[in-house]
């Protein structure tokens, strides 16, 4: 469990840099794919709540930390991604592109409805608009498109490296 | 075997519940204490080290870009070099990187004439990253504390001749900041249309949208206001320097039950272009 927790930091510690970076050249409508929320899903799903609730709060604080959000923000939310998608662990079984579709768009929808719950009971000051605008149609046909090459690409690079007697999951 | 008492046992068979009521915990304090001095020390820490890895994969993507930019333009030399002699092509090649070079020479002298026209001290910086998620549209700068940037600090940037207000700097570490844009629908800036003088307050919507909104405008100012009008800072906050242009008007509208204008200003600063910004330093 340990194992798959480290795995799933150093992964997303990786991604969270390549979103920042990378991913400023693939914007579409002035929306880039957010692949460290589909990973995310895609891992918390395979790890379970336990490991994910505690993964997301660490990824979370990391945003955090780079970003303007207030800290804590971004923590509670992948917190609670975390241990939700962790709660599909053995019921999920992946396709190649119709399962990862669909969890990036429940994760898009999740992410924009929490975040907006949040802004609200804490007060930030952030309009419904903010959230729920044109903005977010985009941003989830976006990762509707992303969400099969990530998932394709996260599969090739995780038979490639994982253990082959512990495996990439622990 | 020791026997665990009956809070433990609960504890162990709800643990993972327990486990995310606790993060959650955590989480939500750390929100409510956030801005609080002992607060932002660990994220001046973590920006550095972050930042200081966003660097490093910002400067490899820019050689991998300007390698591909090689490559296209070899292949373009090619078809060249196969109608013409080889001292003609050699030729050829040295005036394509001529002219790349005054290129290049130009764009940075119009930034360099840019930075000296400022009436204020400036420190010029690149972006090196910016914002992950789609709600907040910050983006890390390679400039920080021991350049002088300090909370606050105005940022404006220059593109095509028109220097326009980026925003302000919400946070800073040792080598890097953290620029919070106009576009930040939590940054409100106090602003006039720069002929009629009617001042109000402008903010942003969200990261997507590239539009701003300059609310409590007074109605009767409506016939004062056309599409194209700029709008520059006021300067009565004690944070931008007056006259500094944010952006042009867009379009006017109000509701009958309100006393004020909502005008729509799209920005000068086009934000998904911003490589140079600078950042001024308004107490010197």
């Amino acid at each position: 469990m340990i194992r798959a927790g480290l795995w799933a930091i150093l992964i997303l510690a990786v991604l969270l840099l390549l979103q920042t970076t990378l991913m400023n050249l693939v914007v579409v409508a002035g929306v880039k794919p957010d692949i460290l929320l589909i990973v995310f899903v895609v891992l918390a799903s395979q790890n379970g709540g336990l490991v994910s609730q505690l993964v997301g709060f660490v990824l979370g604080l990391a945003i955090d930390i780079v970003t303007t959000a207030p800290l804590g923000y971004n923590a509670f939310q992948f917190a609670l991604a975390g241990y939700l998608f962790g709660l599909g662990r053995g019921k999920v079984y992946y396709d190649p592109f119709i399962v990862p579709a669909l969890m990036a768009v429940l994760a898009t929808v999740y992410s924009s409805i929490c975040g907006y719950l949040v802004s609200q009971v804490f007060q930030l000051g952030f309009p419904f608009q903010m959230y729920f605008q044109i903005g977010f149609v985009v941003q989830l046909l976006v990762n509707l498109v992303a969400a099969p090459v990530t998932f394709f690409l996260f599969n090739f690079l995780k038979q490639r490296f994982q253990d082959p007697r512990r495996g990439f999951d622990g | 075997m020791s026997k665990s008492s009956p809070f433990q046992q609960l504890l162990l068979r709800y643990r993972r519940g327990a486990v995310l009521v606790g993060l959650l915990l955590a989480s939500s304090i750390m929100i409510l204490f956030n801005g609080t001095p002992g607060v932002s020390r660990p994220q001046e820490i973590g920006l550095a080290v972050f930042s200081f890895f966003q660097g490093t994969v910002s400067q490899t993507l820019h050689w991998f870009g300007q390698s591909a930019d090689s490559v296209s333009s070899f292949a373009d030399l090619k078809s060249r070099y196969d109608q013409a002699s080889d001292r003609l092509k050699k030729y050829e090649g040295n005036e394509r990187e001529l002219v790349l070079l005054r290129l290049e020479n130009q764009r940075l002298k119009s930034q360099l004439d840019f930075h000296a026209s400022l009436s204020y001290f400036n420190v010029a910086a690149e972006v090196i990253g910016k914002d992950p998620t789609r709600v907040y549209s910050s983006m890390v700068i390679n400039k920080g504390y021991l350049d002088g940037i300090r909370i606050d600090q105005p940022v404006v940037a220059n593109q095509n001749g028109v220097p326009g207000l980026v925003g302000k700097i919400a946070r800073v570490s040792l080598a890097s900041a953290i620029v919070q844009p106009v576009l930040d629908a939590n940054l409100f800036i106090s602003a006039r249309m720069e002929n009629s003088r009617n001042e109000g307050l402008i903010s942003g919507k969200g990261s997507n949208e590239e539009v701003l909104v300059m609310n409590f405008v007074k109605k009767r100012a409506a016939a004062d206001i056309f599409a194209g009008d700029l709008v520059v800072t006021s300067g009565l906050e004690s944070i931008y320097p007056a006259e500094l242009l944010i952006g042009r008007v867009r379009g006017v509208s109000s509701k009958e039950y309100e006393t004020s204008l909502n005008i729509e200003v799209e920005p000068v600063v086009d934000f998904a272009k911003l490589e140079y910004l600078y950042v001024l330093r308004m107490q010197s």
